[in-house]
């Protein structure tokens, strides 16, 4: 299978340019989708009134336009950008360290668990009022994540057998979810929570891009780090720890930041899920699976992936919203078969 | 001085695997390390290689207890080249010879110009310089063996620990295998299942049955006909040439 | 004001149905059966004298007890805010089997010879069961025609006063009370005719949810509301009955005044307390020009669902505008 950057040894200038270029595609894919929405507005509105906002002069424009741009196009956009590169990236870490190509970041019940602590603040009123919905979901996360490790630890604290305790800690939490939903929510709540368990950007602020920035900030940094120990992995963890990588270690702290990171990208956007499946194989055909170019591919692809995918999202149906994650399902699904034909090749 | 094993015992699930083994690995000589299937011949060579933590006993690399030594450090001495590599990952034969660099190089650096040289060379000397820029997996069984032994040299270790590398090797590969880890300046411990290889490129044996080791020398010390009767349940005639036994397997009766 | 009115009208039905009754027993008795409606493309067909009824959801549960129906329904279900406080009393003397959907055994259990409800989820497995299988054990059942193509579909056609005034008459028919049903409905013209004509304001009806809003579309109840008080409705172009919204197209319409559900429910931006408290808070909503002024008409949910309360609606919203300067 051929890559479509060539893997001869990487010189630090050719990946820097790389780099830049990938950024450059970013920046310029955030600046055409905020100026796409159901609202009129021109282009030149949209940027001056991003410039006033960065401190510029002011743009002339009414304040619900201008709060259009500032408080809901572009936190949404960037929140979208900062998701998709995060599920990727804890995509491909978790597929080296599960040394499992169909791993995604929801594989050790993380998403179930957010779901099921969401759907509890939401239907059943846990918490009432003063807890919000993405501090139960981050909290079921957590928890599910937690109850996963230790039935994988019981159950021999191998790989595969983390793999088996994430999918029985994933159905044990959708199971909840479903009993509650079926038991207590009435037509309109159970559309409400499949809206969330979905998938959504909408009502994104500049907190939840900040939180999620940040959190994404330092778990990239935490797994870059770690890149050559995630390439020590690929002939097992015998081979691993042959090449000197402390294995129990470097797993537990890649298995905890990136159950953190997903678990605050799913209490701020719901479980959007295919991202973090199908991207990191799209960012291997481009640039090989060497976790020091890797991991940054796959988050500049999927936080354009994400960026493209929400603004498609909310203006095919204009004023309805798709949820974002129907839209990465139906096209994840055709990109996926193709991922696994090209492998069979 | 060199990697040394002293009583070493490995027990699982109440099995005793390796039953207080002890062994010397002399600097620069290759050891073969033989014996029937479940003999733990493979347990051995993970306890000295650090792998795995021996129930009973020390292993010591230069006098030092491997335990005490750090990982990374371990890693930078002694290389280990697995029966079966398997993996998922689709990298070229250069990035999997790169891996052997992992134990030299920090978490984020690139591959420095010394890895690179290091890894052409390592290529070079098992012949997968043509094949540098293609896929592992779509190597043959030999020279994908040949990478994982080049990984192994990437390393630049000065210990060298093979599970049955000629085991779905033909004829042929496995006698240029053997030779280029005996040419090798490295001392090496090889777990083999055929005879004659053992006898032909091994400076000395090491032959187990149920976890202990039933005899320990040159391979003519080792390997008598009694011996291979009694550890392997075979007959066989066997007959030193140059210093180093044939064994010539005996047809059975009943066929 | 509107309430003073539903009492006067309750208690002239009440009066008409103490009168009514012998002269209605006395056409029963063998004549007039079976009594047959078209409902939803299916005939509906009583055979006998309906004595146990059972309406679920609170609009058509309103309706019956209007009618003054009380003594014939063996059950209530599907309850969301109090009831209408002039039927309070009727109410009262009828069961409630549940807040919710009953399952369909806890239905049958109550031996009901008549099914009446408003959403169309109720005729659905998840709700209770659907149609096909009440007529297999031979219950007939109504669906108001406001949800004949199911919930969210999108409605072919606006729904309009004169639907709910005959599905008053249909059911007044299939109770055999015709003059109760015609009673009704005469009172309830009267009321309509108060309506208010409110010139250039622009509404925009909001049910729930703050990260995607349930914004009324154009047909259902909320649009035939903002038609009957001469308003227009921001989100007449979408023919859903309540589609999620993102606020910014509701930012970029920003309607002149907004009309709130104020639901018992709990939820995130159930009660209207909630929704006004998030308007001033969010960053983008609270540009909203309606926002800015508090143009704000609270109605509880029931209010926004077909029934006989979208006339009582109708009088909120007309006393909502004039008090904003509209009217």
């Amino acid at each position: 299978m051929t890559r479509a950057v060539v893997g001869r040894p990487w010189r630090l200038g050719r990946g820097l340019l790389f780099g830049a270029g990938g950024v450059g595609v970013l920046a310029a894919s955030i600046a055409v989708a905020v100026t796409i929405g159901p609202a009129s507005l021109s282009v030149r509105d949209v940027f001056a009134v991003i410039g006033e906002h960065l401190g510029g002069r002011p743009s002339g424009v009414s304040t619900i336009r201008d709060a259009i741009v500032w408080e809901l196009r572009l936190p949404r956009t960037l929140l979208a950008a900062v998701c998709g590169a995060g599920l990727a990236v804890c995509g491909a870490v978790l597929q080296a360290l599960l040394r499992n190509p169909l791993a995604d970041p929801y594989v050790l019940g993380i998403s179930s668990g957010a779901s099921t602590g969401a759907v509890l603040v939401l239907v059943l009123g846990v918490g009432a009022g003063s807890v919000g919905l993405g501090v139960g979901a981050f909290t079921g996360a957590v928890v599910a994540f937690v109850l996963v490790l230790a039935l994988a630890r019981l159950a021999g604290g191998t790989t595969d057998r983390l793999v088996l305790a994430g999918v029985a800690g994933t159905q044990l939490f959708a199971a909840v979810t479903s009993f509650v939903v079926i038991s207590s929510a009435d037509a309109r709540q159970t559309r409400g929570v499949l809206f969330w368990l979905l998938g959504s950007l909408s009502g994104a602020g500049w907190g939840d891009v900040t939180l999620c920035a940040a959190v994404l900030a330092a778990g990239l940094l935490g797994c870059a780090g770690l890149a050559l120990s995630l390439d020590a992995f690929a002939f097992g963890t015998d081979a691993a720890a042959a090449l000197g990588v402390p294995v129990g270690v470097v797993r537990a702290v890649l298995l905890t930041i990136t159950a953190l990171l997903t678990a605050v990208l799913v209490s701020a956007a719901g479980a959007i899920g295919f991202v973090g499946l199908v991207l990191p194989h799209a960012a291997r055909a481009l640039v090989g699976p060497v976790h020091r170019r890797l991991l940054p591919t796959s988050a500049l692809v999927g936080a354009v992936f994400l960026v493209w995918v929400d603004t498609l999202g909310r203006t095919l149906l204009e004023p309805r919203e798709i949820p974002v994650g129907v839209m990465t399902a139906l096209i994840g699904v055709p990109a996926f078969a193709l991922v696994l034909w090209r492998r069979g090749r | 001085m060199s990697l040394r094993a002293d009583g070493v015992s490995w027990t699982v699930g109440g099995r005793l695997v390796v039953d207080s083994v002890s062994t010397e690995v002399r600097q620069g000589s290759t050891v073969g390390l033989l014996g029937p299937n479940g003999s733990g011949k493979s347990t051995l060579l993970r306890m000295l290689a650090g792998l795995r933590r021996p129930t009973a006993g020390v292993v010591t690399l230069d006098a030092r207890p491997l335990a005490s030594l750090g990982r990374r450090a371990v890693a930078r001495r002694l290389a280990v080249v697995d029966q079966h590599a398997v993996t998922d990952v689709d990298l070229t034969v250069r990035e999997v010879i790169a891996l052997g660099r992992v134990p030299h190089r920090r978490g984020w650096a690139a591959l420095s110009s010394d890895d690179e040289v290091i890894v052409a060379d390592a290529a070079a000397r098992t012949g997968l310089t043509p094949h540098l820029d293609q896929a592992w997996r779509t190597l043959s069984g030999g020279e994908r063996q040949r990478a994982q032994i080049a990984r192994a040299l990437a390393q630049q270790p000065r210990e060298l620990l093979l599970d049955e590398p000629t085991n779905h090797l033909d004829i042929r590969h496995q006698f240029d295998l053997l030779t280029l880890v005996r040419a090798l300046p490295v001392t090496s411990v090889v777990a083999l299942h055929d005879l004659n290889l053992a006898a032909m490129f091994c400076d000395s044996l090491v032959l187990l049955q149920d976890g202990r080791a039933v005899a320990a020398g040159t391979p003519a010390d080792v390997l008598t006909s009694d011996r291979i009767r009694a550890v392997y349940g075979v007959e066989t005639s066997v007959e030193v040439v140059d210093g180093h036994p044939a064994i010539r397997f005996t047809r059975p009766r009943s066929v | 004001m509107s309430l003073r009115r539903g009492l006067a009208a309750a208690v002239s039905l009440v009066l008409l149905a103490a009168c009514g009754s012998p002269a209605a027993e006395s056409r029963a008795a063998g004549t007039g059966y079976p009594i047959s409606v078209d409902n939803c493309g299916r005939a509906v067909s009583v055979g006998t004298r309906i004595e146990r009824a059972v309406s679920i959801s609170q609009p058509a549960s309103e309706l019956l007890l209007s009618l003054g129906l009380q003594d014939r329904m063996a059950g209530t279900a599907s309850w969301t805010d109090p009831v209408l406080p002039e039927l309070a009393d009727a109410d009262a003397s009828v069961p409630r089997i549940t807040k919710d959907f009953p399952s369909f055994e806890r239905l049958l259990e109550e031996e009901p010879d008549f099914v009446y409800t408003t959403f169309a989820y109720t005729y659905t497995p998840e709700g209770v069961a659907d149609r096909a299988t009440f007529d297999q054990v031979k219950i007939p059942t109504y669906l108001s025609s406001s949800e004949c193509t199911g919930q969210d579909a999108a409605q072919t056609r606006a729904l309009t006063i004169d639907d709910l005034y005959r599905e008053i008459t249909d059911l007044a028919t299939l109770f055999d009370v015709p003059e109760r049903g015609d009673a009704l409905v005469a009172s309830l013209r009267k009321r309509m005719a108060t309506a208010v004509e409110a010139k250039d304001v622009t509404l925009a009806w909001w049910y729930s949810g703050t990260k995607a809003p349930y914004i009324a579309g154009c047909c259902g109840t909320p649009g035939l509301v903002t038609g009957a008080v001469g308003a227009k409705n921001a989100f007449a172009d979408n023919t859903q009955l309540w589609p999620e919204t993102g606020w910014e197209s509701i930012l970029d319409r920003d309607p002149a005044v907004l009309v709130l559900a104020d639901l018992t429910r709990g939820d995130e931006g159930d009660s209207a307390a909630a929704k006004i408290a998030f308007l001033a808070s969010d960053p983008v909503a609270r540009e909203l020009t309606a926002v800015k002024n508090k143009r704000y008409i609270i109605l509880s949910g029931s209010d926004m669902d077909p029934g006989v309360r979208t006339v009582q609606a109708v009088e909120k919203v007309s006393a909502g505008l004039a008090k904003l300067g509209y009217a």
